[in-house]
């Protein structure tokens, strides 16, 4: 459960890519659901994932713990697939700069 | 007690003469534990960063619960140094709102609500928040009604949460709306269109043209609040408690349920729309002086461990949860954990809301004794949102104490004839004691004819008291399905009784509550008809046991499609927009048309169908039952999330 930080993130600087945010969420994915790492961009995460709602608060967790940031319900809120929680969270990014 | 330092110019002194002052950089911080060094005497302005949590003796005599509204209660607490203080998701203090500050608040914003009107009601979005505190006295000192509305959102779920937040505004024909920051653009967007005077934040709502005065102090027969009682999304209902019915429940739990003392400190992660979180919580440690550390409820959902590091931290004395928070800590728990928590000041570990497991209980208790947890001090207690919040307690310092009852007679005969000595397992059936009923209460367990029954034979649970609402807002109908012309109130629950103590052993009511969230059927129902290969009256939902003891939802539905490819991709759908309204798993099973029993008037009934659904799966074979829920796994998953009351 405890998550090494991801060494790209933990380095700092500009690390804010879409590309970086998306891998997180990935491997965040990996430890809830290792099946669903794979999943489309654009596939509904909870559904295909087939993640129930305390299982959607774990990945929130371990996305949380590897960017170390807080992702606000506004955020997760808007973000049914993995494309749109990596937009939110760029912005929530760009936001905090 | 840990004091932060920011900033140029810090300094601390203390009051035993040891100086601490040093001049610090800008941005350095500092923390030092108070308690090594003793009071402090002086910390300059730019030293705080947040104020110290509030101190757990508050100064002033502990009055129990014994004030004839919220208004006095409060009234009185604010002479103290006793208050909430608020923690963020990584444990950090973020906010503190002594009483004092809280009565100072919510005394000013009152007059800019007055205007609203007397007994209007105003919608709340019960976030964790010190806002919602501030605008829920405000109300109370206004003459205006809270209504506390939930504060949570699946991932992707703005559109339902919005439509949920529309329905109760709706529904509670609210004049106003409030939010803190971090909710308002949703409930923004739900009242788009509505006839109130606003919805927004704090802020905004201190902007409103002010009354010359505050109105007069409400009466005891006026309505304190309005509480949603059920997780359905579709029929909701309020409940309307009293001035008087809120201070009776107050004044029995903390004379009777379990007393305080000067040194009790409170610590939660309830949520502030569940009743336990608002009465029991919010109300009762204002009604009591006692201060109270704040987690927000998603914030434990994801890292539910940071619930016992601030009870260890501060030194919590009373907690309470359904019992899945405590199944969630445990199983989150590292082994090094329970080693660096002090859990030993720990006195009353409530437990309740829902059915009580004692496994579930042993669990969290072997796991935390290294940290000194005693289970001892695990304090089931049985009540619901149409009593204000309890009816009963078991004995404090007791722990929870079981019947084992024989599983046969209980399903034969509703008898719960104790079993003694070894006993095989499967014959066996634990339930826990919720204790004897609070001072007030009349309680009648009786038969499907109404007649009362004798201890030890379950039946439906019937109670009449002064903390019973006063019926469901705005729905007449629903109010007389369960409160009788006589006051009785028809609890919907199944239980019995042994030389008084009180024993719950299911619901009567159709209600299911699937890990910790209420959901009612006719909520899945409504969903599935959705679907245009269903009908209405073609679906019915029910809840059952799976072999691990928990309880899962199950959808049946009548359907007309050959096509058994179709129907597959039906019962796909049917499970993926279950899951993604409420955040379930729900097995899903069709059935050709004319196979859901009805009733002799023509209606479904969801108990019958249970009972045939259970007798075609023991006929099938094992694969079909255990379905992809529990072959997976997911025992441990627990829902945090949304804890309706």
């Amino acid at each position: 459960m405890s998550p090494s930080p991801n060494p790209t993130v933990a380095a700092g600087g500009s690390i804010d890519s879409s590309g970086l945010i998306e891998s997180v969420i990935r491997q965040a994915l990996e430890t809830i659901r290792p099946t669903a790492t794979g999943l489309d961009g654009d596939a509904d995460l909870a559904q295909e994932a087939d993640l129930d709602s305390a299982e959607v608060m774990d990945l929130v967790m371990e996305i949380e713990d590897l960017l170390d940031l807080s992702i606000p319900v506004e955020t997760t809120a808007q973000a049914k697939t993995i494309n749109e929680l990596t937009a939110g969270i760029a912005l929530l990014k760009q936001g905090m700069k | 007690m840990t004091v932060l330092l920011q900033g140029a110019g810090a300094q601390i002194t203390f009051l035993d003469g040891v100086g601490f002052a040093k001049r610090f950089g800008v941005g350095e911080k500092l923390v030092c534990d108070l308690s090594a060094v003793g009071e402090a005497l002086a910390v300059n302005e730019e030293a705080l960063l947040v104020a110290p949590p509030t101190p757990s003796v508050s100064g002033i005599e502990l009055r129990s619960a014994d004030f004839a509204t919220l208004v006095e209660a409060l009234d009185y607490a604010a002479l103290g140094q006793s208050g909430f203080n608020y923690y963020d998701g990584r444990g950090k203090l973020i906010a503190t709102l002594p009483y004092r500050d809280l009565r100072a608040r919510a005394v000013a914003m009152a007059v800019h609500l007055a205007p609203l009107g007397r007994g209007q009601r105003l919608a709340l979005v019960a976030h964790t928040h010190p806002d919602f505190a501030v605008m829920f006295y405000a109300c109370q000192y206004a003459g205006l009604v809270p209504v506390p509305l939930p504060a949570s959102v699946h991932l992707g779920g703005r559109e339902a949460y919005i439509r949920h937040l529309r329905q109760l505004l709706c529904d509670c024909v609210a004049v106003a709306a409030f939010a803190p920051p971090e909710f308002v653009g949703f409930l923004r967007e739900a009242s788009d269109g509505l006839p109130m005077a606003l919805a927004g934040t704090l802020e905004e709502f201190s902007q409103l043209p002010s009354a010359s005065a505050l109105p007069s102090p409400p009466l005891i027969s006026e309505l304190a609040y309005l509480q949603y009682t059920s997780g359905s999304t579709r029929f909701p209902r309020g409940t309307m408690i009293s001035q008087s019915a809120v201070m009776a429940n107050l004044n029995a739990i903390f004379n009777h349920g379990f007393c305080l003392t000067q040194d009790d400190r409170f610590c939660s992660w309830l949520p502030y729309y569940h009743d336990m979180g608002l009465v029991g919580i919010v109300l009762g440690c204002v009604a009591t002086q006692r201060s109270v550390d704040y987690l927000p409820t998603r914030d434990f959902a994801m890292r539910p461990r940071l619930w016992l590091k601030l009870m260890s931290m501060n030194r919590a004395t009373v907690s309470f949860s359904p019992p899945f928070g405590y199944v969630l800590c445990a199983r989150r728990l590292r082994a090094s954990d329970a080693h660096d928590l002090d859990l030993s000041a720990w006195r009353v570990a409530g437990v309740g809301a829902e059915m009580i497991h004692p496994e579930s209980l042993a669990e969290f208790a072997t796991a935390l004794a290294p940290a000194g947890f005693d289970a001892k001090a695990f304090l089931p207690c049985y009540g619901m949102a149409e009593c204000s919040l309890a009816v009963s307690f078991a004995q404090v310092g007791g722990g929870a104490s079981i019947d084992v009852v024989d599983i046969d007679s209980l399903a034969r005969d509703g008898e719960a004839l104790p079993l003694v000595g070894n006993v095989l397992a499967a014959k066996r059936r634990a339930f826990v004691g919720c204790g004897r009923p609070l001072p007030g209460y009349e309680m009648e367990i009786l038969d499907e004819s109404g007649f009362p029954l004798s201890d030890r034979q379950c039946g439906r649970i019937h109670l009449r008291g002064p903390s019973i609402m006063a019926g469901y807002f705005g729905n007449a109908q629903a109010s007389r399905e369960v409160l009788s012309a006589e006051g009785w109130l028809d609890t919907g629950d199944i239980g019995y009784r042994v030389d008084g103590i009180v024993y719950i052993t299911g619901r009567a009511k159709d209600l299911m509550i699937i890990k910790g969230r209420n959901i009612w059927p006719q909520d899945l129902e409504y969903l599935a008809e959705q679907e245009p290969e269903v009908r209405p009256t073609d679906a019915s939902a029910f809840s059952i046991t799976d072999n691990d003891g928990e309880e899962v939802a199950v959808l049946v539905v009548q359907c007309r499609e050959p096509d058994p490819r179709k129907l597959a991709k039906l019962s796909e759908r049917l499970h993926q927009v279950i899951l993604f309204e409420f955040g379930i798993h729900c097995l899903v099973e069709l059935v050709s048309p004319h196979t859901l029993p009805r009733t002799s008037s023509g209606k479904l009934s969801r108990s019958a169908a249970r009972r045939e659904y259970i007798e075609r799966r023991d006929a099938q074979c094992a694969e079909v039952v255990v379905g992809r829920f529990a072959s997976q796994g997911r025992r441990e998953r627990v829902e945090a999330v949304r804890v309706a009351s």
